[in-house]
């Protein structure tokens, strides 16, 4: 695997552009190391990078945290692990909302979502994350990834 | 199942070397209960827990593992595997016996480990969050087509301790902590889940893989750290994949110490001492066989070696 070394002023550039759209305290970071690919950024756990040093033919370290776009787009698997901390930007759905979320579907809202501006946002059924989505008014893009998706949940 | 469907020589092996070759006979016709681990990386045990006890699944306590337990009330639908608990990776769907190897390795808290056959990542999973997801676990496939599922089920249970390898298992390079070799293998204890195996059943199968799994296992051992553990492991009955394996290990490394193995509450069976007529070594003894009868589970053989 190719790592890139993520420069600090980088990495420090994608966590600030995180955790001022979700509200994460930036201290649930300490415990990961990030490096990027051409697309992606990718986390793992703080000392892996080192120790995967003496390791020949490593492929993947760690997964995808978030990937490049016009906006930075954070991951499903990323959200599912740290999404409890986030304090803004999350839409909550009801019961078929969240069935049909998982079913891979877009969502029209029955309510609006006082707790999320339109862009990337942290999809909530209760207080489990199930992914992300991206929000226009009422409208919820579903960005949940092909694999994910359960049609018979 | 068919019970004409079991080969004769089959059933003949078995007979010899199961303990109540009767009451074995018989659960390998019978369906496996399902068993759930719970994913400590995602969710505290205790809540998930509650969340599955309130929707009405009877959970019984794996005994030597805190964290999993056998769906008693399960049924033929999967319904367990369609929950949102499920979904989001707050457990993962593991056999009972699958969950032995890492169990007896107990990896620790930034260890370097290496599972060699790791593909779909059940073991490489659990061991994760035994190690609190710190260190790292070089999980390794060599099959291409596996890793697709293992990359998939390291990232559903967010293990950020992973690197993957696609290798063959007998040239690794590295320095490891701790190695399981769960290795390739004929799969006879598989038959409750897919009875299948049977069709693919041979003798010479068994031997094809026996001379593989020695060629694993002896690489295994020489890129393990001093004092390092090897946890070796296969989910067949076959002696020749299992016990002479790991004797011909002990013949070939003077440093390769069998360790006892001790499961809470759970039955097994000491390795057997002799097979068609050749002598194991008496350490032998050590090894762990798990018969399906035992504990209503699927069938089992488990190592450990220290390097001295």
């Amino acid at each position: 695997m190719l790592i890139a070394e993520l420069k600090p002023e980088h990495c420090e550039r994608i966590l600030s552009e995180l955790t001022d759209r979700f509200g994460f305290d930036k201290k649930i970071f300490n415990s990961f190391e990030f490096y990027r690919t051409k697309d992606n950024v990718y986390a793992c756990t703080k000392g892996a990078i080192e120790l995967a040093k003496g390791i020949a033919g490593v492929q993947d370290l760690g997964f995808a945290f978030a990937r490049f776009g016009v906006n930075l787009k954070i991951t499903t698997n990323i959200i599912q692990l740290i999404g409890r901390f986030a304090k803004k930007n999350f839409v909550t759905l009801n019961n078929r909302e969240a069935r049909q979320f998982i079913a891979g579907e877009d969502i029209n809202l029955e309510k609006e979502q006082s707790t999320a501006i339109n862009g990337f946002v942290i999809v909530r059924f209760g207080n489990d994350n199930l992914g992300v989505g991206f929000l226009r008014d009422k409208n919820l893009k579903n960005l949940l990834p092909g694999a994910k998706q359960l049609p018979t949940i | 199942m068919n019970e004409a469907i079991i080969p004769r020589l089959f059933r003949e092996r078995y007979n010899k070397l199961a303990p109540s070759p009767k009451l074995f006979s018989k659960i390998i016709q019978e369906p496996l209960k399902p068993c759930i681990r719970i994913n400590t990386n995602k969710i505290p045990r205790d809540e998930i827990l509650s969340r599955l006890t309130k929707q009405g699944w009877k959970l019984k306590q794996v005994p030597f593992y805190e964290n999993a337990f056998v769906i008693e009330n399960a049924d033929n639908d999967n319904r367990i595997g369609l929950t949102i608990e499920h979904f989001i990776g707050y457990f993962y769907m593991q056999e009972v016996v699958s969950l032995l190897p890492a169990v007896v390795l107990a990896p620790q808290k930034g260890e370097v480990v290496l599972d060699v056959c790791a593909a779909p990542g059940s073991k490489t999973t659990q061991m994760s969050q035994m190690m609190h997801n710190t260190g790292l676990i070089v999980a390794n496939d060599n099959d291409f087509m596996r890793l697709k599922p293992l990359k998939y089920n390291i990232e559903k249970c967010g293990c950020l301790n992973v690197a993957i390898t696609n290798i063959d298992g007998r040239v690794i390079k590295g320095k490891f902590d701790k190695i399981l070799l769960d290795a390739p293998c004929s799969s006879e204890g598989q038959i409750r889940k897919d009875w299948k195996v049977l069709s693919r059943w041979s003798e010479d199968y068994i031997k094809t893989f026996s001379n593989l799994q020695k060629q694993f296992i002896k690489h295994a051992f020489e890129i393990l750290k001093p004092n390092g553990i090897l946890v070796y492991s296969t989910c067949t009955f076959a002696p020749e994949e299992n016990e002479e394996v790991v004797n011909y290990l002990l013949e070939n490394f003077e440093n390769a110490k069998l360790e006892k193995i001790e499961l809470k509450d759970f039955k097994f069976s000491e390795g057997i001492s002799e097979w068609q007529g050749k002598k194991f070594l008496p350490e032998i003894k050590k090894c762990v066989r798990v018969w399906p009868h035992q504990n209503d589970t699927g069938g089992f053989f488990i190592s450990k070696i220290k390097k001295c």
